[in-house]
């Protein structure tokens, strides 16, 4: 590829909007009912997050890095990689997400902001990621079929936004790290739903944008 | 995939196509469209081709598989011969392999694709695959992608040419990029094809890359004849000029797709669809009176004051 300055964006969407919608049906259709089982284990993420104790946390970076894992090979080698050769690339980073956030979780470099000094951060973090656990709500009310929605767990959208909704709850530097790769899908996601057309271009980098003003929020350290 | 026989079919103006559905033959009266001789080999092309580009990247969806098989089905019917693809375009390649194999692997068929990479050492390989996913052992015509390491590939290619794993080699280019790369490699290089980007907004090509395809009897496949589509959407609803009429367009599709192949230099377009009344429609364009240089003249004065 000598040439990338006479490229433009259209010139690497090699589908048609029928065809990525269909992608998700068939994911769903193939996958069923292990979007119960996803959803089940982000909802504990939630409340493991929410609980806040360093054994609960440790376990929700756990399932979240697990659930990297499964999106980069069941997803963007499985799956995404059939309509578009950079689907083999992505799955590498996928899978460096993973072990990077099952990395944290082992480690135990998972301490949480606290909801009553940085309230601000906290609840958007918490908004966050439970948007990305209501994402094939929020994909249907901008008018995706249920049939063709994205799940926590299984594909990468929902993935990426509860990622970051969780990394935007963690108070060491580690945390800007953590949301490299989330940040940089929720981009290419929204390039290619916008290059397609679609209405639901938009959700990703919105919730992007306020995943990023959580993770910028200045964290302060109170001593007792 | 013979020559004798390609030769019988496109020979014929207007003949009684066999049905290539594996149903069987279901023989109806068309017109078939209009065929331009290859320079280096005299042999004849329909002047409307298939292209694959994000049509056919179906991945391995059975019923998009199966829709595609059904448009390359009413390619061949309508009789249409060349389809273009390229490692670049997803899972195409895979596509049009699947349906030549559900459809009996039509002699008629022209495959034409590309060699897509940056390394020289993966281009020997990158062809075999190419030759695989199209369940095909030999191409028709192999061409390097946007002059992508052209140097090294060609020379692979002219090898290949020369054992007949592939039948003609070519060059390509998209959107206008380089064409002043393309026109030294016309001058310099022995090649059968070049492809480059021609229609009624870009045409460019008509001062220098047409007439020297002409000179060098260079076979001319036209891309984007449609701008992907977005010359459809922006003359749509807007009225045809007075002389579609006189030439059989019957829409706006039809009238751009006239124009692109009444170029003398032109030896064959290849827009992509995903819709069989669309190919049909494709290759009906081919099939009846083409713009005279008045007529073309008209055409792009019409579409200036639209």
């Amino acid at each position: 590829m000598g040439d990338w300055s006479s490229y433009s964006l259209s010139d690497f969407l090699l589908f048609s909007p029928q065809v990525y919608e269909r992608l998700f049906v068939l994911h769903n259709q193939d996958f069923w009912p292990a979007q119960l089982v996803s959803l089940g284990l982000g909802a504990a993420v939630l409340i493991l997050l929410v609980r806040g104790t360093p054994a609960s946390t440790r376990i929700a970076f756990l399932i979240l890095g697990a659930a990297w894992l499964v999106v980069g090979g069941a997803f963007f080698l499985g799956r995404y990689q059939t309509i578009n050769w950079l689907g083999s690339y992505i799955a590498p980073l996928a899978g460096i997400q993973g072990a990077l956030l099952i990395l944290l979780g082992l480690r135990g470099a998972t301490g949480l902001i606290s909801s009553t000094n940085h309230r601000v951060a906290h609840t958007i973090g918490v908004g966050v990621l439970t948007s990305g656990l209501l994402y094939p709500v929020i994909e249907v009310a901008t008018g995706t079929s249920m049939r063709g929605a994205q799940f926590f767990g299984l594909t990468p959208d929902p993935t990426a936004v509860a990622s970051l909704g969780a990394i935007a709850l963690l108070n060491g530097r580690v945390r800007l790290v953590s949301a490299l790769i989330p940040a940089m899908w929720c981009v290419v996601t929204a390039l290619t739903l916008s290059t397609l057309g679609r209405s639901d271009f938009a959700i990703a980098p919105v919730l992007l944008a306020l995943a990023i003003l959580a993770i910028a929020w200045p964290r302060t350290t109170h001593t007792s | 995939m013979q020559f004798s026989r390609r030769t019988i079919l496109q020979g014929t103006a207007a003949a009684t196509v066999a049905g290539l559905t594996p149903g069987g033959l279901s023989a109806k009266t068309q017109a078939l469209p209009l065929t331009r001789q290859i320079p280096s080999t005299g042999e004849v092309l329909p002047i409307v081709g298939l292209g694959s580009w994000i049509t056919f990247n179906v991945g391995n969806d059975p019923k998009l598989l199966d829709a595609s098989a059904d448009v390359i089905a009413a390619f061949f019917e309508s009789g249409g011969r060349l389809i273009d693809s390229s490692p670049m375009y997803g899972s195409s390649q895979a596509t049009i392999g699947f349906a030549l194999e559900k459809l009996g692997f039509p002699e008629s068929a022209f495959s034409a694709d590309k060699i897509w990479t940056s390394s020289k050492s993966e281009g020997p390989t990158q062809f075999t695959e190419t030759r695989n996913l199209w369940r095909l052992k030999i191409m028709d015509l192999m061409q390097v992608h946007n002059l992508l390491s052209w140097r090294a590939h060609l020379e692979m290619l002219q090898e290949k040419k020369a054992r007949k794993e592939i039948r003609y080699v070519g060059i390509t280019t998209s959107h206008g990029r380089r064409h002043g790369d393309l026109e030294e490699i016309m001058m310099s290089q022995d090649i059968d094809f070049v492809q480059l980007t021609y229609n009624v907004l870009d045409r460019e090509p008509e001062n220098r890359l047409l007439p020297l395809a002409r000179e060098r009897g260079i076979a001319v496949i036209v891309n984007r004849p449609f701008q992907r589509g977005s010359l459809i959407a922006r003359f749509s609803g807007k009225p045809l000029p007075k002389i579609a009429s006189e030439i059989g367009a019957r829409n706006w599709p039809q009238l751009l797709l006239k124009f692109v192949i009444s170029h003398p230099a032109v030896t064959c377009a290849i827009p992509a669809t995903t819709r069989i009344d669309h190919v049909k429609e494709n290759l009906e364009s081919a099939a009846g009176p083409l713009p005279d240089s008045t007529m073309r003249k008209t055409i792009i004065d019409h579409i200036a004051q639209l």
